[in-house]
């Protein structure tokens, strides 16, 4: 184990590890440009050279590996003149123009200009002219004066898609990033490239001068557009969702999201139902909110129960942990029959997306399968649709298929619980709103086995309710007693009871999740150590802290 | 601790009030011969056919400056918003089909009723398109509604522009980035 000095820190590292990594475990932080964690590395900006004692020249610390004894410094006059230099020659053609460029706030060239240089450009003649909002693709718009050609987008295509989109046209303060004559940069992943340019070259068409970004309201959340789970960070201005953005998770997703998963938290800035409807005295339909909703559906299971009428539940694989728990607890004390309903299959593929769309399949299989044994599918419930005299569909995504939908608009009395209009709930007697995933605190578990929590990103209407919340309602009218989480509806504590009811969960407790999310257990074994996405260590997430969010200081040069 | 008040024991002279009353009768029929005889210092302002000159740095009802060309010089960069600590100022922000100008505000709505008209806005506009030096002082209306300055109600008062437009570099060689811009070949 080699064993290095870094600034007077002394620390032993595995053999191969690079200068900048091994910086990194002793808390010294070094600039980089084109340097990424989930890509190859370039070592083109040179923003990262480092003085090495008994080296003639300083060196990349981004690419140099460390040796046995090494004594590194990387704050020396030398360091910091290589530094300004290095950012002088970037500042060279760049128009400054932050004022306008959608990156002002998250820049690393503003940052490192501040921290590092902080001086005024010596250049007397014109800076070189290039394309200004140059379409890429279908997503990605390209501000080539902005450029720095760090080639991270070139690399992602190269490396990650393996789709080749992007490459590096002319030399010098010419060099452009460009396609080739005839090809687009249409990838589903496409729009990683603008969340990993350190500057704003490449701007996303969606995002393009919506929002400045320190007014941006930033949470950790995740996706559930696919049964992949991507973590996420939304970030909403106003309750209103304005982008979507990869937050670093080892063992899901690595750095990276698809576009389609974007586009399916996007549909979060329509804002979902807030009002459903009821039957009037006359047999119309009457607008009314959840709890109006709740309590026609709580009279109908009351008189089930007396009438001994056959119920059925059908739950969508897109509800979320503590939902599932929640009605299928309710289900079995009801003695009803539970049908869990999917989404149609998407496109998968070998980089993230999955072709399972339901973003909980595996917890609505390990929870349903713990809490209500004879679960059926959606073709035994349009099979079967005759024999119930209630049919209740917890459906959020609007996920029933038309024969679903057609089997149990012929049931005598149908709630559904949605977020969105559909078939299924134009058919329905009564028509709850319900809150969407993305509004509430839930977990979800991924293809893979791992727990995530949503985090809540954004507020809910007043006039919607949460699953759970619905079926610990209906509980007392229903079954005549509680629920076995009795009135404590968080789903904190629900997940308590996950936890002590289903093998799979048994280890897990919510406030472990974190951020980052735990593995079920497979047979009462913890999940085995599972390869990292990217291959890389479980390591920093490639962002700067944005300046909003660190104490100001400025620099001066000397 | 409360003030000793001396009162005056009214006696039989005060009590007539007949002095009193010529005494405040001197008094009015002075003033008023002195101001009908047009004395100079009176302090009184015949608003609105008269008005006080304002100092220079009065800081009036904002206007929003244009280009050479006639065209709203702002460039919806935002900061007078991110400034502005009463939040009245709401911009939304589209692509300008000029790229050199790149992007403009299609709204920019000040909610009068809300500035506290500290002059933060004109401050940290990058590019001198918000302005306070009006002159203007905000009218009162009959609704909170007309109280929102839209675009075109700020360009109303709109002056043209002193700043350098397009940046010192850009301005004097536009023909030479122009022809960098065109490709390489």
């Amino acid at each position: 184990m080699p064993k290095v000095t870094i600034d007077g820190h002394e620390i032993e590292v595995a053999p191969k590890t690079t200068i900048l990594r091994a910086a990194k475990q002793v808390g010294v932080e070094i600039p980089v440009f084109c340097y990424h964690p989930g890509l190859s590395i370039a070592a083109n900006c040179r923003m990262c050279l480092v003085e090495i004692e008994k080296w003639p020249k300083p060196q990349p610390a981004c690419y140099t590996e460390v040796g046995d004894g090494m004594v590194i410094h990387t704050a020396t006059a030398k360091v910091r003149a290589t530094q300004e230099a290095v950012l002088e020659f970037i500042l060279l053609n760049h128009p400054v123009d932050c004022p306008v460029c959608d990156q002002a706030g998250e820049c690393v060239l503003q940052e490192h200009y501040v921290t590092y240089s902080a001086k005024a450009s010596r250049l007397s003649h014109t800076k070189t002219g290039k394309p200004k909002a140059k379409p890429l693709g279908p997503t990605v718009v390209l501000d080539a004066e902005r450029c720095i050609v760090c080639t991270r987008c070139v690399r992602f295509c190269d490396e990650v898609t393996k789709t080749s989109e992007l490459t590096v046209e002319d030399r010098g303060e010419h060099a452009e990033i460009t396609t080739p004559a005839g090809v687009e940069l249409d990838n589903p992943y496409s729009l990683n490239v603008v969340d990993i340019c350190p500057v704003g070259a490449l701007t996303s068409r969606q995002f393009r001068f919506q929002r400045r970004v320190w007014f941006l309201d930033m949470k950790p959340s995740v996706c559930t557009g696919c049964a992949r789970g991507c973590a996420v960070r939304v970030d909403s201005h106003a309750n209103r969702v304005e982008r979507v953005v990869p937050r670093y998770n080892p063992d899901v997703n690595g750095y990276w999201m698809c576009d389609a998963g974007r586009q399916s938290l996007d549909g979060l800035r329509e804002e979902g139902l807030t009002s459903g409807w009821t039957p009037g005295p006359n047999g119309e339909a009457r607008q009314s909110n959840a709890q109006d909703g709740l309590r026609v559906v709580a009279g109908w299971l009351q008189q089930a129960r007396a009438d001994d009428t056959k119920v059925a539940v059908a739950l969508s694989a897109s509800l979320g942990n503590e939902d599932l728990y929640a009605w299928g607890r309710l289900a079995k004390e009801m003695a009803a029959d539970v049908y869990l309903l999917r989404k149609p299959a998407g496109q998968g593929d070998a980089v993230l997306r999955r072709a399972d769309q339901d973003c909980n399949l595996t917890g609505a299989q390990a929870i349903l399968g713990a809490v209500a044994p004879n679960l059926g599918d959606a073709e035994q419930l349009a099979a079967r649709s005759g024999d119930y005299g209630i049919a209740i569909a917890v459906d959020p995504d609007g996920a029933a298929s038309a024969q679903v939908a057609e089997a149990l608009a012929a049931t005598d009395r149908l709630a559904v619980f949605t977020c969105v209009r559909g078939p299924l709930g134009d058919g329905a007697q009564v028509l709850v709103p319900l809150t969407p995933l993305h509004q509430r605190e839930a977990t979800i578990t991924n293809a893979d086995g791992w727990v995530q929590r949503l985090g809540q990103p954004l507020k809910p209407a007043v006039t919607t309710v949460a699953p759970h919340v619905a079926a610990a309602a209906l509980a007392p009218s229903a079954v005549e007693v509680l629920l076995d989480f009795g009135e404590k509806t968080r789903p904190a504590e629900i997940f308590g009871r996950v936890a002590a009811a289903v093998p799979a969960f048994k280890h897990l407790t919510y406030g472990e999740l974190s951020d980052l999310g735990r593995g079920l257990t497979h047979g009462g074994d913890l999940a085995p150590a599972r390869p990292r996405v990217d291959g890389t260590p479980q390591w920093e997430p490639d962002t700067v802290t944005p300046a909003h969010q660190r104490p100001f200081q400025l620099r001066r040069g000397a | 601790m409360g003030k000793l008040v001396n009162r005056v024991e009214p006696d039989l002279v005060l009590q007539s009030y007949v002095v009193e009353v010529a005494k405040g009768v001197t008094l009015v029929t002075k003033q008023f011969l002195r101001n009908l005889f047009g004395r100079k210092d009176i302090v009184t302002v015949q608003y609105p056919e008269d008005r006080r000159a304002y100092t220079p740095r009065f800081r009036g009802k904002h206007l929003l400056t244009k280009r050479d060309n006639g065209d709203v010089r702002c460039v919806a960069c935002m900061l007078c918003a991110t400034a502005c600590p009463a939040n009245c100022i709401t911009i939304v922000a589209a692509e300008h089909k000029d790229a050199d100008v790149e992007k403009f505000p299609t709204t920019f709505e000040i909610d009068l009723l809300k500035c506290i008209y500290c002059g933060f806005c004109e401050e940290a506009c990058p590019c001198d398109a918000i302005r306070m030096d009006s002159g203007v002082h905000t009218l009162p209306t009959f609704t909170r509604r007309d109280q929102k300055a839209g675009k075109i109600n700020l360009l109303e008062l709109a002056k043209l522009s002193t700043a350098a437009q397009g940046g010192e570099h850009r301005a004097e060689s536009h023909a030479g980035a122009q022809h960098g811009r065109g490709g390489h070949h």
